[in-house]
């Protein structure tokens, strides 16, 4: 997604447009034109987002002594998410 | 001669120590131990028994609805433990047991530590509402603490993928039977803790006997999920199992798939949510642009002085501009609804394309009214509009003087005339000028 927005934060940012316009609130015809441009580009990100995601997993290692694993940055999560992804 | 105290019947005396076994809490909920002998089952359905150990023995009873209900025959011989309260039997001076429930001796001392291990921790609040945290609506990273081969998780992981893939799941593979799985499910709690990132827990294990699912009876277990700060949901065997971790956990699934159905949201709900807000969005900018079509007819009606027809043209221009993104919107909306008909009958998408063409048009028809509204385009067909110096238009021959210069504005450029002659005559008001 793009801007690093959640797929949450886009859906919230999509409801705020529709409401906003839906209120009217005395916006003019270029800021309605504005914001309804907003909201279909926010519907597409929606859209891209759910069409695209894949679920990744990661395993972290057998508890044996503990202390092997590394935490789950988000670079070692992208190293280490093919295992386990043929799920879907 | 006799002593001064009271002389009691013995209708009384039996009541007064019905009165303190029926007082005392430990003689109402209790669990006893022992063998069963001498069993009686009248038909009446009741069932007569003796508990003993080595040395005592006591009476005990228990009616046909509790007897009902039990889950075993029970026969002389057999080491159970009988939960029930101690009645006084009036009648015949004895007291007994009259036992609710009971379990054969194995399965029975089991059940006595899940109970009182539930006693305890309820009796310490780690059951009370207030302790539950809320579960993320969308979680991002969701920790699964289960055993790496068991159905569980694949249960979990396949529905994941289905509802919600957007998720990611960090697993800590875990022992879920077994002396060392308790210890170590309550590690793996504490070491998903230990990242600052994880939104939700799932905990739990697939379907199996109590004695497979008692790690998640083991109070290190409960004190763990307890000392959580990642909201847990509990997801143990099958519908109708209970356990401990149930209790303490935010909140308890039933099976653990329905663990995932709990914490996210589905993604068929949430395309049709998003759906519904383009379709808002269109709606709302049609209509903004029948409002702003209504409001430019009633400035042609007011159109007298010529210096708004700038303020006009350019209001028309946004109208043209808002008109022409929103079909272009339109149609490419259009287009995607009619890709995602593909896996429909052929007729409905063909009754879906007539619709959408029959939209089209209105749509075309619609915005052919509109050109046909602006001024310029009136102008463009020959008409022209003739003002005075100050700008005020001339509808009326009779209100031009003769010899008066007058502003004529065509659809290109502009002409300044004299008033000739004025003819008056004729409803269609014809004013004859000279370039």
């Amino acid at each position: 997604m793009s801007e690093e927005l959640t797929f949450e934060e886009t859906l919230k940012q999509l409801e705020d447009v529709v409401e906003r316009l839906e209120r009217g609130d005395s916006l003019t015809l270029d800021e309605s034109l504005a914001a309804f441009e907003e909201g279909v580009r926010l519907t597409r990100l929606c859209r891209k987002a759910l069409e695209e995601a894949e679920l990744r997993v990661q395993r972290l290692a057998e508890d044996g002594d503990g202390e092997a694993d590394t935490p789950p940055t988000e670079n070692e999560s992208e190293a280490s998410h093919g295992e386990g992804g043929g799920v879907a | 001669m006799f002593p001064e105290k009271k002389t009691y019947t013995v209708s009384e005396i039996t009541a007064i120590l019905r009165n303190v076994v029926e007082s005392d809490p430990r003689f109402q909920d209790c669990w006893i131990e022992g063998e069963i002998s001498g069993i009686a089952r009248p038909r009446s359905g009741h069932i007569y028994f003796k508990l003993k150990d080595d040395k005592c023995q006591i009476s005990c009873a228990m009616f046909r609805q509790a007897a009902l209900r039990l889950k075993f025959p029970p026969k002389d011989g057999d080491a159970v433990l009988l939960h029930g309260h101690l009645g006084i039997y009036e009648v015949r001076g004895e007291y007994q047991i009259i036992g609710d429930r009971m379990e054969p001796a194995g399965v029975g001392a089991l059940q006595l530590a899940f109970e009182r291990l539930k006693e305890q921790l309820q009796k310490e609040g780690l059951f009370e509402g207030e302790h539950k945290k809320p579960l993320p609506t969308f979680p991002r990273k969701i920790g699964v603490v289960t055993s790496s081969t068991g159905a569980a998780l694949q249960d979990i992981l396949r529905m994941l993928s289905k509802r919600y893939p957007l998720v990611e799941v960090v697993l800590c593979p875990t022992l879920v039977q077994g002396d060392d799985a308790a210890p170590m499910i309550a590690r793996a709690i504490e070491r998903m803790n230990s990242f600052s990132d994880i939104d939700l827990l799932i905990v739990g294990r697939g379907g199996g006997s109590i004695e497979d699912l008692w790690a998640f009876n083991e109070e290190i277990v409960a004190r763990a999920i307890f000392a959580s700060e990642i909201p847990i949901v509990s997801a143990v065997g099958h519908e109708t199992d209970f356990t401990i971790s149930d209790f303490v956990a935010d909140q308890r699934a039933p099976t653990p798939s329905a663990a995932v159905e709990l914490i996210v949201p589905d993604q068929e709900e949430l395309r049709r949510h998003v759906g519904n807000s383009e379709i808002r969005l269109v709606r709302i900018i049609r209509a903004c642009i029948t409002s702003a079509r209504t409001e430019l007819s009633n400035m042609d009606n007011r159109i007298v002085p010529g210096q708004r027809i700038d303020a006009i043209n350019r209001f028309y221009q946004t109208v043209d501009r808002l008109e022409m993104q929103s079909h272009r919107e339109m149609k490419q909306r259009l287009t995607n609804a009619l890709g995602e008909l593909d896996g429909f009958a052929a007729p409905l998408k063909q009754l879906a394309a007539q619709r959408i063409n029959t939209g089209m048009e209105k749509w075309k028809v619609a915005s052919a009214q509109l050109a046909a509204l602006n001024p310029i385009a009136t102008l463009a067909r020959g008409y022209s509009v003739c003002q005075r110096e100050n700008g005020e238009v001339v509808t009326d021959a009779s209100l031009a003087e003769e010899g008066e210069a007058l502003d004529v504005r065509l659809s290109r450029g502009a002409l300044t005339c004299e008033v000739v002659e004025k003819r008056t005559e004729g409803t269609q008001g014809s004013e004859i000028v000279t370039g």
